[in-house]
């Protein structure tokens, strides 16, 4: 790089270091400026007081020389630069004029001339230094000729003049000072020495950094094997949970066939003696003797309903009891569960009271577990009420048809109604005593109703009776094609919403982890129909499993999932990193919007829902995440 | 009507059959499918079978057999395996019908009843 580049160069990536060093040179230069104009007048006092010692005064180029050089400092005083320095020059080349006219052009004269050329060079601007030199070379060949004739003089004064003129060239070729070069050289250098410094500075940082990411890297080795020994452990411990899963049903499943057939002898022949005489050859059996016989047939058939209960608890807990749904008309079932109930009024003086329209819409729902959960509170109304009347009543709401078992017996205090539906929890101990059972029955039936995407809820009034409601989802909701056309394509079409995508251009993975059968059917069909493509699990850890192995568009988690909760599920989720950006949608019978917002959810969905809410929200992310 | 009756919890054998011969039927018995097999020969119009014989269910391998040979009499199930999925393997075996333990003894007469020829 030469200085005529480093000055003038408009190149960006030199435009810095010229920006940082120009205020620095004419700063440096006016120092320098300033020295000269110091050393100047020190040698014109030491010429004066030289030539006044020595009596041959020569007092003009001196006096000359101190004017102007007072003049020049007092401008370079009042910050006149340029002023000052165009004084200097006037001042420096009226001496040498007066010096040459006294001695004439010697060589030693013509040398010296080069001194104010070469202060120009160091301090002036390219015309000054120009004039100067014009002045000065004319000057020599004026005053030669002058004295000694043109030719005569030529010889003596063409080395000195050229000397000015090759040093005139230099300094106008390189179009800067040479200062300028110096300053650049060393600031090049000062800037080369800053660079290494930071680039050392840098390679030291960077080794630092490299050091800490060895350290993290086997840190993480560590983690990870650690991880590794977790997973395998997790796993032996999921294959002996699945063992002891597996051992439990065998063992209940044997146990109940165990139960099952003693309680054959007591209710086969407890039957047999009450009502089939002739296998006892008609031999009379004394009346006394009949209600006895009758509380043994009962509370065989009781210890078989409690067999069932805990069978189907423990299935409902490994998550392994299975729903069968249909559409399901519900007036020929709610005609079958009251004549079913009247037979166990027996002598009590209570009236059952159907109260529901034949056009009830179908729900869908499993039919032997709507029977069991009707069953079981009609049982449990007539236990409680000793008088009066109990109604079945049922209808539609929104999109769901709620079913109600309205009785006029005792009711149960507010306190205890929220425990009602706890395993083995009875409202209170003397119920318990008095009415008999074991508190299963609600428990099993508010799980089922949760299973069907329904519910079970109670209101009450001590004193006056209780009411338990229990809600299924419509048939139409959940399985549309069903209702509303042969044509399930057309239905999913006419389903999917407005200015929503094309159902065939759709390309979005949906994983849904949804333990509940009929629900987890609701939501893959609904989706299906519109075009997503869908994979399902009903359990929680195989859900993360299946996340992070499919890497789906979408999660759709159920809050209350086997082996791993839908709330861990969605932690872990999002604790991965390969997972944590897909969307989750949680899905729960219970408001917890502010719960899965703070766990990473990208939305909740309150259950029972309905198809369009569910395909609105769906695609309420799924578009969010395209974009 | 003859009726075959493949049980072997005598309890609920002699409940049987005090009710069948009470009700004017024939009654055989017998403890496990092999027997069965030999006794089979007098062509039974009710064949009632015990599905858990001797800690197998070899009375579903015993309907699938009679099914594979081509009869096509009632075969009742009278089992206390009442899970969806038992029930469901007994049909699929071949079963008519399953009568579920314990029963009432209204409950058998009237199976009984159904298929007694009129």
């Amino acid at each position: 790089m030469t200085a005529s580049n480093y000055v003038t160069s408009s190149d960006p990536k030199n435009h810095d270091l010229a920006y940082d060093i120009q205020p620095d040179l004419d700063d440096q230069a006016q120092a320098y400026f300033k020295w000269v104009l110091g050393f100047t007048v020190g040698v014109a006092g030491v010429m004066f007081g030289f030539f006044a010692v020595s009596n041959n005064l020569l007092p003009v180029p001196w006096l000359w020389l101190g004017l102007f050089i007072g003049l020049s400092f007092f401008a370079y005083q009042r910050k006149r630069l340029n002023v000052s320095i165009d004084l200097y020059f006037v001042a420096i080349i009226g001496v040498f004029t007066f010096l040459l006219a006294e001695y004439g052009p010697t060589p030693t004269q013509i040398t010296l001339l080069m001194i104010p050329i070469i202060v120009a060079s160091l301090v002036a601007k390219k015309r000054l230094r120009l004039v100067t030199a014009a002045v000065v070379i004319l000057e020599v060949l004026v005053v030669s000729s002058k004295l000694n004739g043109f030719f005569a003089a030529l010889p003596s004064v063409i080395v000195p003049i050229t000397i000015n003129i090759l040093l005139v060239f230099v300094s106008q070729f390189r179009e800067a000072d040479i200062l300028d070069t110096v300053y650049w050289a060393t600031d090049i250098q000062k800037k080369d020495r800053r660079r290494a410094e930071s680039f050392y500075q840098q390679r030291e940082e960077l080794n630092a950094a490299l050091l800490q990411l060895a350290h993290t890297h086997s840190k993480l080795e560590t983690i990870n094997a650690q991880l590794a020994q977790t997973n395998i452990d997790l796993a032996a411990a999921r294959e002996k949970a699945d063992r002891v899963s597996q051992a439990k049903s065998v063992f209940l499943s044997n146990m109940s066939h165990e139960l099952r057939t003693p309680l054959n002898v007591i209710i086969g022949y407890s039957s047999s003696m009450l009502r089939m005489p002739q296998m006892f050859q008609h031999v009379p059996m004394p009346e006394i003797y009949k209600p006895f016989i009758q509380l043994i047939e009962d509370n065989g058939h009781y210890l078989v309903g409690l067999i069932n209960d805990v069978l189907d608890l423990s299935k409902i807990e490994a998550g392994k009891l299975e729903l069968h749904p249909t559409n399901l008309e519900l007036p020929e079932l709610l005609r079958g569960i009251i004549s079913t109930s009247i037979g166990l009024i027996k002598d009590k003086p209570l009236t059952i009271r159907p109260d529901f329209p034949d056009d009830l819409p179908s729900v869908w729902a499993d039919p032997m577990r709507v029977r069991q959960v009707l069953l079981n509170l009609m049982s449990n109304a007539i236990k409680f009420t000793h008088t009066g009347s109990i109604t079945l009543s049922a209808q539609r709401v929104g999109d769901m048809v709620s079913i109600s078992v309205i009785d006029t017996g005792i009711g149960i205090a507010e306190s205890a109604q929220r425990a009602i539906f706890d395993r083995f929890q009875q409202a209170a101990q003397n119920i318990e005593v008095q009415y008999g059972g074991t508190g299963l029955g609600l428990d099993i039936s508010k799980q089922l109703s949760l299973m069907h995407g329904g519910d079970l809820t109670v209101s009450s009034v001590v004193g006056q009776g209780s009411t338990f409601t229990l809600t299924l989802p419509l048939a139409a909701y959940v399985q549309p094609e069903l209702e509303h056309t042969p044509d399930g394509e057309l239905a999913a079409a006419d389903l999917a919403l407005e200015g929503s995508i094309p159902v065939s251009d759709r390309n979005c993975f949906v994983l849904v982890a949804e333990d509940e059968v009929n629900s987890r059917e609701f939501i893959k069909q609904t989706l299906e129909n519109n075009g997503y493509r869908t994979i399902h699990t009903h359990d929680g850890q195989e859900a993360v499993e299946f996340a992070a192995g499919f890497l789906p568009d979408l999660i759709i988690l159920d809050a209350h999932l086997p082996t791993l909760s839908g709330w861990k599920a969605l932690k872990v989720l999002k604790d991965q990193p390969e997972t944590a950006h897909i969307p989750v949608i949680i899905y729960a019978a219970e408001e917890h919007s502010d719960m899965a917002a703070t766990l990473g959810a990208a939305l909740f969905i309150q259950k029972p829902t309905t198809a369009e809410l569910l395909l609105e929200r769906v695609e309420q992310i799924t578009v969010k995440a395209e974009s | 009507m003859n009726i075959l009756y493949i049980e072997d919890e005598p309890d609920v054998v002699t409940l049987v059959s005090m009710y069948v011969n009470s009700a004017g039927h024939s009654l055989t018995v017998v403890k496990d499918t092999d027997e069965a097999r030999r006794k089979f020969a007098f062509q039974p119009d009710l064949v009632l079978v015990d599905v858990r014989l001797r800690h197998r269910n070899e009375g579903r391998d015993f309907v699938r057999e009679l099914r594979a040979q081509g009869y096509e009499g009632v075969v009742v199930a009278v089992t206390a395996m009442s899970s969806p999925q038992d029930v469901e393997a007994n049909y699929e075996a071949g079963f008519t019908e399953v009568l579920l333990k314990p029963f009432t003894i209204d409950q058998l007469a009237d199976v009984v009843a159904r298929y007694t020829p009129a």
